[in-house]
């Protein structure tokens, strides 16, 4: 998918250092930098005859300004351009996935509720281009590229090689014969419907594999496409007329790009790739992780531009991919740190303090563990940025390994490390408990926003905190839903004991508040662990007539539950543990899935209305390319509040260091207003859910359209119901 | 380095359930409890801190005659549970039998299902004295015939307390407002045997008033020990506290002489095939 740099090229591009080569072409060549802040992008330069044409400079520049204004999800933003530049550049978000072209080449068609998806997002993504003022000019299977969270365009409008209108002199048309609109093929300027024909093209490529005009030579293209009927194959029902009616000759019959949204309004799938079929979301995955091996090439080596930069090696590779290993004390533990991305530009005499972020290895915590780091350096970036600030700061991050002696090294570098001024994590339940007692004893103070027991505060009552509610509560909270909802009916309550001990916690207070406050009829099951008697008790279960169900366990047993429950027909209300929410529940258990709900206070901001919500939602996709994952909502504001307070710490003369005791008193007292919630805490340092405000800080997502839905805060499904009845 | 487990765990228990909001020391005491090297195993004092009271299956007793060996000869000795405490009368259960929570939630004895293969009781009791009352402890050790009906035991119990409530213990007690934590070993916290469950709730004798009632369940391996304590009128909370502490102390010892016979090879071997009352059943 890539080439090493050649020996022409150059190391760096304003503030991208090159990585490597993406492609070529006749306009320039396509490269792949990062960011200072170790972001991946992808880097186009100009050479040859448009770079020295000043119409072509003036309607680049035009342009790129143009595409700055676009701002939607689907479409691969801008980062920078110079169009005053000698090579003209623009850079945008790198997107690692495969294009449409690549996967259906791999894997045949996409199926057509994927292609709906595919559909509606590629004409949100149209809809903005054409309302900054664009036309794309060049809509088809390559420029669209595939993430998880749903596709990409890419490579619109700007720096294309000629004017609006004809053929060029070598007869090849703008645009790519077999997806041009018949006004483009004759002649004509690209319009806003132009784009919605090429966009019909690409739906039906998908759905059936082949182009809707055949493939062969490009006059042979453009001929069928001007008079011939499209070829659409078995594409059926709602989407072959929606197709039908893009692919129209007059590009006044076509629909526009808000008409095609509107008529396929699924909504955006969520980050689990669950939109996709399984052989090409691994695709996608494998990209992904591809792009996380590109090496940081380090500029000293690659300025001379004789020294071929193409192989670091393997070992320089591993390095320079930001893993440096440590060996841990006399435990012989290991703990992996990631490098530290952001390299604030350091004023004059300006001290630089550092964030830590304590994650841990391992699939169970690699989402929170990514989605805590990501938030530390998108909060210490924003500060990085703030003009005025006296200081910077840096992200540092240790992961331990999920268990207490790794936990308890990873707090021990931290709290060595002099220049380090708090703690995000740790993200894990027994590295929360056992490293709190060595952040407690150096008065380093910590957040933890994905924890929920609470035992920490035994051996760290001063500096240890937080953010989340207790298991417990969130089990109480799965009764509080079924009652605005108005699901109170008998329930069958299973515990099984593989998923850990936060299912008793949990279970504990779904059982107690459906009988006591709800008053409704309740079977509680405790399973054993390694007996696999879950099967058992789900069949126990309905065969006493539950009307509801709630299976607190691991992720494989849930799902093999909701299995059991739709094999059943059974369609009363389902519960699923809170940590479920954003794994891969809705892509395993498939159709099965689907109406399961799951209470927690992770929020999905990009559900949210509030100017908060869609600020901090739109940073993150300028930052990350995606919506916030779940969990990132919660480690952001961690962060935030962490730094907050850290500022009001830090003493306004020079020389004089901050007190790291200070913070955990002032931290204790805040109130914090973050995303989608109020921060306070409580005797124990935890979450204080004494107040009315959880109600609004608790969120109910459901199963739907194979993937988490929010439905909404209790306090907003409860207006709801209040405003309905 | 092994005592501290104990007096952590159930702080933590105590502390957070009880809802005190002061903070215990880092460095538990490890003063009065047993020591996990004090078996006759020499690997015992070598072995890592992180390591939980257990009993391996091929080492657990394996007939009915076994394992009513087995429990018959453990020793638990009422100071075991503080200072004060002595033998009730009666003393031990038929270890044929054991305490099943029915639908209706009422305690009642039972022969012993076929998997287990022996179940004693054994009752003490803290005399009244200076204005407080009485405070009664009940330890059971039970054998299950193999791991996995010793988790499913586990698992009932935890069930039990969902169940029922308020369950009626005997005529005249008790108990309500129960309320479990379970850790099993391998989730990591600090943990006494394979699997520790701790309930506490409230008990009521025939009208009087409400105390602390605490249960507390170990497994280890194949074998279960739980206790109970029914506190009597007159303790601070402090005081109360102490109570369940000193009866996980004591359950812990009893854990720790599981262990070491385990360890040492003798848990089977060496078990006279006495044959007591209703062994054979």
């Amino acid at each position: 998918m890539s080439e090493p740099l050649r020996s022409s090229d150059p190391s760096r591009i304003a503030g991208f250092r090159l990585l490597r080569r993406l492609g070529a072409g006749g306009m320039g060549v396509v490269y792949l930098g990062r960011t200072d802040s170790g972001a991946l992008a992808a880097v186009k330069v100009i050479r040859g005859e448009g770079a020295g044409d000043d119409g072509f400079r003036a309607r680049f520049a035009r342009e790129v300004e143009l595409a700055r204004r676009v701002d939607r999800p689907w479409v691969v933003p801008v980062l920078d351009a110079d169009a005053e530049a000698r090579e003209p550049w623009l850079a945008t978000v790198f997107v690692p996935g495969p294009s449409v072209a690549e996967a259906v080449a791999a894997h045949g068609p996409l199926p057509s509720q994927a292609v709906r998806v595919l559909g509606g997002l590629l004409a949100q993504a149209l809809d903005a281009v054409h309302t900054a003022g664009l036309v794309h000019r060049d809509v088809k299977p390559g420029n669209v590229l595939l993430a998880l969270d749903g596709p990409r365009l890419i490579d619109f409008g700007i720096a294309r090689a000629t004017d609006d209108t004809a053929l060029t002199a070598s007869g090849l048309v703008v645009g790519t014969p077999g997806f041009l609109a018949p006004e483009q093929a004759e002649g004509q300027p690209a319009t806003s419907a132009s784009d919605l024909f090429a966009l019909g093209c690409v739906l039906a490529y998908a759905s059936t594999g082949t182009p809707p005009f055949g493939t062969g030579a490009p006059d042979a293209l453009v001929y069928r496409t001007v008079h011939d009927e499209p070829e659409l194959g078995d594409v059926e029902g709602e989407l072959r007329s929606l197709v039908e009616r893009c692919l129209a000759k007059d590009p006044a019959a076509r629909p526009t790009a808000d008409d095609v949204r509107g008529l396929l309004a699924d909504d955006a799938p969520d980050a689990s790739g669950g939109w996709l079929p399984d052989s090409v979301a691994r695709m996608v995955a494998a990209r992904s992780a591809e792009s996380l091996a590109f090496p940081d090439v380090e500029p000293t080596v690659v300025d001379d531009p004789a020294v071929p930069t193409g192989h670091p090696g393997r070992r320089r590779l591993l390095l320079a991919g930001g893993a440096l290993l440590l060996a841990g004390g006399g435990t012989g533990a290991a703990v992996w740190a990631s490098g530290d991305d952001e390299k604030p530009s350091t004023g004059v005499g300006r001290p630089v303090y550092v964030l830590g972020v304590h994650t841990t290895t391992g699939t169970a915590e690699a989402a929170v563990s990514r989605a805590s780091e990501r938030a530390a350096r998108l909060a210490v970036a924003q500060h990085n940025a703030t003009p005025k600030r006296s200081y910077d700061l840096k992200v540092k991050v240790l992961a331990d390994r999920g268990d207490a002696d790794t936990a308890r090294e990873v707090a021990r570098t931290f709290t060595a490390d002099r220049d380090v001024v708090a703690v995000l994590g740790p993200v894990a339940e027994l590295p929360m408990q056992r490293a709190a007692a060595v952040y407690g004893a150096a008065g380093l103070t910590h957040v933890s926003s994905s924890t929920g027991q609470q035992d920490y505060f035994l051996t760290s009552p001063k500096t240890s905190f937080q953010s989340g509610p207790a298991h417990a509560a969130l089990g109480g909270w799965i009764g509080l839903h079924a009652y605005i909802t108005q699901q109170v009916v008998p329930a069958g309550v299973v515990i099984d004991r593989a998923g850990g001990s936060a299912m008793q916690d949990e279970g504990t207070q779904v059982v107690g508040n459906w009988r006591n406050i709800l008053k409704s009829e309740v079977v509680p099951r405790v399973v054993a662990e390694d007996t696999d008697d879950g099967p058992k008790a789900v069949r126990e279960l309905l065969a006493a007539g539950v009307k509801a169900f709630v299976y607190l366990g691991a992720l494989d047993a849930t799902v093999r539950t909701a299995r059991s429950l739709a094999a059943a027909r059974f369609t009363g209300p389902r519960w699923m543990q809170h940590q479920l929410y954003g794994s891969d529940f809705p892509r395993l258990a498939g159709a099965a899935g689907e109406g399961w709900y799951v209470v927690t206070d992770a929020a999905d901001p990009s559900v949210l209305t509030t100017k908060r919500a869609k600020d901090f939602t739109a940073a993150w996709r300028k930052r990350y390319g995606s919506t916030p994952e779940p969990y990132a909502t919660e480690a952001y504001d961690s962060a935030g509040m962490l730094l907050a307070e850290f500022a009001r710490t830090v003493p306004a003369g020079a020389r004089r260091r901050p007190v790291r005791a200070d913070l955990a008193v002032r931290l204790a007292k805040v109130k914090y207003q973050g995303i989608a919630r109020t921060y306070a805490f409580g005797d124990f340092h935890q979450y204080d859910n004494s107040s009315t405000g959880w109600a609004d800080e608790t969120f109910v997502h459901e199963v739907r359209g194979g993937r988490f839905r929010q439905l909404g805060s209790l306090g907003d499904l409860n207006r709801a119901a209040q405003s309905q009845g | 380095m092994a005592g501290w487990r104990p007096v952590l765990a159930v702080a933590a228990g105590t502390l957070l359930l009880a809802g005190c909001s002061s903070g215990s020391g880092d460095e538990p005491k490890a003063e009065g409890t047993p020591k996990k090297s004090s078996g006759a195993s020499p690997s015992a004092s070598a072995s890592p801190v992180n390591e939980p009271y257990t009993l391996a299956e091929d080492r657990a007793p394996r007939t009915r005659a076994e394992a009513v060996a087995f429990v018959r000869e453990l020793t638990v000795r009422p100071d075991y549970f503080g200072t004060g405490y002595r033998k009730r009368d009666p003393f031990e259960s038929d270890p044929a039998e054991w305490a099943v929570l029915g639908e209706d939630c009422l305690w009642r004895r039972e022969g012993l299902p076929d998997t287990v293969l022996a179940s004693l009781t054994r009752m003490y009791e803290l005399p009244a004295k200076g204005g407080k009352g009485p405070v009664y402890v009940s330890l059971t050790v039970t054998v299950h015939q193999d791991v996995v009906s010793a988790r499913r035991d586990m698992a009932g119990s935890l069930e039990e307390a969902l169940r029922c409530p308020e369950q009626q213990l005997n005529a005249t007690d008790r108990v309500r407002g129960l309320y479990s934590q379970a850790d099993a070993f391998t989730g990591g916290r600090t943990v006494i045997s394979d699997d520790d469950l701790t309930e506490r709730g409230n008990w009521v004798a025939d009208g009087g008033k409400a105390h602390p009632f605490d249960w507390y369940k170990f497994r280890m391996g194949p074998v279960t020990v739980a206790a109970t304590a029914r506190h009597g009128s007159g303790r601070t909370e402090a005081e109360d506290s102490t109570v369940t502490t000193d009866m996980a102390k004591g359950m812990t010892f009893v854990a720790a002489s599981i262990d070491s016979r385990g360890k040492a090879g003798d848990a089977s071997a060496t078990a006279e095939p006495t044959e007591p009352k209703g062994a054979g059943q």
